[in-house]
């Protein structure tokens, strides 16, 4: 059951502790009487007239130990003067002291870390001094700390050791104090009649030593024991023994223990008025003393007790006081977690600094390696840009490569046009047939030429200004003799041109002089004129064919009417601008090309004038 | 034997052309002369009387000379050779044409489908003069058939070209959209037509695919010419088959069929 556990837990500590206090001092312990007030007040004036250190110290002890069981906080505030005290006069056994009391009032306190600071101190300096009361005293309190964290086992060890030294120095008290807290020991891990045996041992020798505190201890822990055993006759006479020397003492601390324990008892055995009586009798002494342990167990019996007499009312209050101090304590519990959590938080915190520079440093890195991933693309994505630009370049340079090469066709085509060919072979077979062989050959030889100069040319991108002239000139020569005479022509070249220096595109011009003759003269009427001139422009060479015959619309027309479907007129024009265009690509000043129909002052045609305005460029 | 079989004969040659007028229509003077002195020294019953050199002067010169046979050049200054044809009504003067050209390829094509006669610049003396005899014995029936069937072709409007076809005893003018397909038997050529005629002609197929292949005909086999509008389907089996809305199987040989299979999604 709940309350049985916690009953016997809190008896005990607080019986132990006031033991021990009680063990500390060698003072005379006849003072304690429900006068204890007059003593208090006769010793801190005796305080103020004392001069000697040494005694100053000795009163401020005696206070606090007057105090410790009334009002701790005062007791407190004693020990710490006498300690600051021992320290300036580098008294180490009253620091030793000093020290201890204070760690005991840690201990009540609960605050088992500082305590231990302070016992341990204290077990350093009685080292040093080689005080063996003080050493096995501050062993003790070691023990003790350890018993309350339940650590039974190291408790027992120091217990052990403070136990031999108390034996070696035959320090009676101390031995009893061992013994009694080796029974706790035993008592918590439940060898109760270990316990008993151990308890039984050292009432005997408190009754010796005629330590009636000492006694109500070994009697209470001798009911708690019993109590658990179930022997609660045996717990009752026990618990009845302690409160009788206890208020013989007037140790409310430990009469509201000693009750709390009556009423947990009383409620086991069901007499639960008399439980209530106990537990409110315990209440008083438990807030007088502002002990919240006590007060919770009072709290807890009463409401169980209430409950079971069917005071539900008064149990359910009971109940909720004691849950508010549960809660406190609990609280307190809580805080102290808190503030290991807060140590641990910042132990966390800082590991997680590191742990985030750590990881700054990843992330720079990563950012770094992504730079370069970023960088790697890029590259890449540079690299395929250039490389695809350089095919399209490419694959534009060979397509321009592959249109000029369609267009040499063509204008090879165009030139070579097949029915020029024949026709100029019928041409020869006809003077042949004449007999006029003389003239057949010359005529073979030249259209062996200009065959030869156009097959040459037409591959060429450019020409030297006197090759062209030549071809025109076979050409026309050519066509005359075909056409017997149904034209003239003429060839004008600007003295201060030299044809042999200044290239040109081959055969530019040859279409056009083609059409002159067989769409602009061979529909005139009288014979026509042709003129070819080459003059110097502006920076330019000025290439003009220019006829007397009927004029493009002319031509046109009668195109139109005829029925046929060659489309020789457009076809040089056409080709001849697709060609300058491809040509101008590669050049800075562009050749111009400029077709103007002839007419005179009523605005009749006279014929066709078409400019080749062509950039100087050296053969 | 009792009787005698009757055998049927040849059409005869009832009526030979006359060739003593004979015009030529050139524009260089030295081929015009040429021709004269080779037709007048070579044909006894042949003979140039005039010239002309455009055809403005052609159709002075028609009216003037009323010629036999036309010389005619295709390419004048001012037209072509055709343009003068339709200038003037050829049945009134009953003349016989022969072409003359250089080149012009389309001109020749024309000629071929309709099969009238032509020679080519420079001009063989022996074709010259053949053609100028075989115009001479034709019958009339033959030539102006011939002749409708040039006009026909050359004429913008008609969409739809005739062939002239002439077997030995015969003469066939097809319309090419009725000529589903052809197939050769070494130096004859077979034409199965929609109407299930059967004309067998002596002209090896490749004169043929040369003409058709731009009218929707194809050649998928070293035998066989076939016409695309009359396909029903093509059977990709033992090395694909197409089949004629005739009901003809006609083989696609392994050369062809990519190239016919392309055509084939590229008109449907």
């Amino acid at each position: 059951m709940y309350i049985t556990k916690s009953l016997t837990k809190t008896g005990i500590i607080l019986f132990f502790i006031y033991y021990l206090f009680a063990g500390n001092i060698c003072a005379q312990r006849s003072a304690y009487s429900s006068s204890w007030r007059y003593t208090t007040d006769s010793l801190i004036q005796q305080l103020k007239i004392s001069k000697s250190d040494t005694s100053r110290i000795l009163l401020l002890h005696k206070i606090g130990d007057l105090y410790k069981r009334t009002i701790p906080d005062s007791a407190f505030h004693y020990y710490n003067i006498a300690l600051t005290i021992s320290v300036n006069i580098k008294n180490e056994k009253f620091t030793a002291l000093s020290l201890c009391d204070i760690g005991l009032f840690y201990v009540d306190k609960g605050d088992y870390n500082k305590a231990l600071k302070y016992f341990f101190n204290s077990l350093k300096i009685n080292e040093e001094i080689s005080d063996k009361k003080g050493l096995a005293q501050s062993l003790t309190y070691i023990g003790i700390v350890n018993l309350e964290q339940g650590l039974y086992d190291k408790a027992l060890e120091y217990f052990t050791k403070s136990l031999k030294i108390f034996k070696e120095i035959d320090f009676k008290k101390g031995i009893i104090m061992c013994n009694t807290n080796i029974g706790n020991i035993y008592l918590y891990q439940g060898s109760y009649d270990k316990a008993i045996e151990f308890y039984t041992k050292s009432l005997k020798m408190y009754e010796e030593t005629g330590d009636k505190y000492g006694m109500s201890v070994c009697y209470n822990n001798l009911g708690s024991t019993y109590y658990n055993k179930k022997i609660y006759k045996n717990a009752i006479t026990n618990f009845t023994n302690s409160l009788k020397i206890k208020q013989e003492l007037g140790d409310k601390h430990g009469i509201s223990g000693v009750l709390s324990s009556l009423a947990a008892l009383n409620i086991k055995l069901k007499n639960y008025n008399k439980a209530v009586e106990y537990a409110l009798e315990g209440l008083k002494f438990a807030k007088e003393t502002k002990s919240l342990p006590q007060e919770k167990l009072a709290y807890e019996c009463l409401s169980v007790a209430n409950d079971s007499l069917h005071n539900y009312q008064k149990a359910f209050e009971y109940h909720k006081l004691f849950k508010e101090i549960n809660d406190s304590i609990f609280n307190e519990e809580r805080s102290k977690q808190i503030t290991e959590m807060h140590t641990k938080y910042d132990t966390e915190k800082k590991e997680k600094e590191l742990l985030v520079k750590g990881k700054e440093l990843q992330i720079q890195d990563l950012k770094i390696s992504r730079m370069n991933l970023y960088l790697f693309i890029l590259a890449i994505i540079i690299i395929l840009i250039l490389t695809i630009a350089f095919f399209i370049i490419r694959k534009n340079k060979y397509q321009s490569l592959l249109k000029n090469i369609q267009l040499e066709q063509i204008l090879l085509q165009s030139q070579m046009n097949p029915h020029f060919i024949f026709n100029s072979l019928s041409v020869i077979q006809s003077i042949i047939y004449q007999n006029k062989t003389e003239f057949a050959v010359k005529y073979l030889s030249r259209f062996a030429k200009l065959t030869r100069i156009i097959l040459e040319n037409s591959r060429a991108e450019y020409v030297t200004l006197d090759k062209e002239i030549t071809m025109i000139e076979l050409y026309l020569d050519l066509q005359s003799i075909r056409f017997e005479n149904k034209f003239n022509y003429v060839i004008e070249v600007d003295p201060e041109l030299s044809p042999e220096m200044i290239a040109i595109p081959p055969m530019l011009a040859q279409p056009f002089i083609e059409n002159s003759i067989e769409h602009g003269i061979m529909h005139k009427e009288k014979s026509g004129n042709i003129k070819i001139s080459f003059k110097t422009g502006k920076d330019m060479l000025l290439f003009e064919v220019t006829d007397d015959g009927v004029g493009r619309e002319k031509s046109k027309e009668i195109k139109e009417q005829s029925n046929d479907e060659n489309k020789h007129v457009s076809l040089a024009t056409t080709i001849t601008q697709e060609r300058i265009e491809n040509i101008n690509k590669s050049l800075k000043k562009k050749i111009k090309l400029d077709i103007t129909d002839l007419k005179d002052e009523s605005g009749y045609a006279m014929g066709t004038k078409v400019a080749f305005f062509i950039p100087f460029k050296a053969a | 034997m009792a009787y005698q079989r009757s055998i049927p004969l040849p059409e005869l040659i009832t009526k030979i052309h006359n060739m003593k007028n004979i015009l030529i229509i050139d524009d260089e003077a030295k081929t015009r002369q040429m021709l004269a002195d080779i037709i007048n020294l070579n044909c006894k019953d042949a003979r140039v009387t005039g010239f002309a050199e455009d055809i403005k002067s052609g159709l002075i010169a028609i009216e003037k000379y009323k010629p036999d046979l036309i010389l005619l050049d295709i390419k004048l200054p001012d037209g072509t050779g055709f343009d003068l044809l339709t200038k003037i009504n050829y049945k009134i003067y009953n003349f016989r044409v022969i072409f003359i050209t250089a080149f012009e390829e389309y001109a020749i094509k024309a000629f071929k489908f309709s099969a009238v006669d032509y020679i080519l610049k420079p001009v063989d003396p022996d074709e010259l003069l053949d053609a100028i005899e075989k115009c001479r014995i034709q019958t009339d029936n033959e030539y102006n058939q011939k002749f409708e069937t040039y006009y026909y072709n050359s004429d913008k409007q008609s969409k739809n070209k005739k062939l002239f076809l002439k077997t030995l005893g015969t003469i066939n003018v097809l319309e090419i959209k009725d000529i589903i397909r052809c197939e050769s038997d070494g130096c004859y050529t077979t034409f199965y037509t929609n109407n299930n005629r059967k004309i067998i002609i002596s002209k090896t197929i490749k004169e043929y695919e040369e003409l058709l292949n731009d009218q929707g005909f194809f050649r998928v086999h070293q035998s066989h010419i076939i016409n695309l509008n009359y396909i029903e389907s093509f059977e990709n089996k033992n090395g694909g088959f197409v089949i004629m809305k005739d009901k003809s199987k006609i083989p696609v040989s392994s050369r062809k069929k990519d190239m016919f299979l392309k055509i084939l999604n590229s008109s449907s």
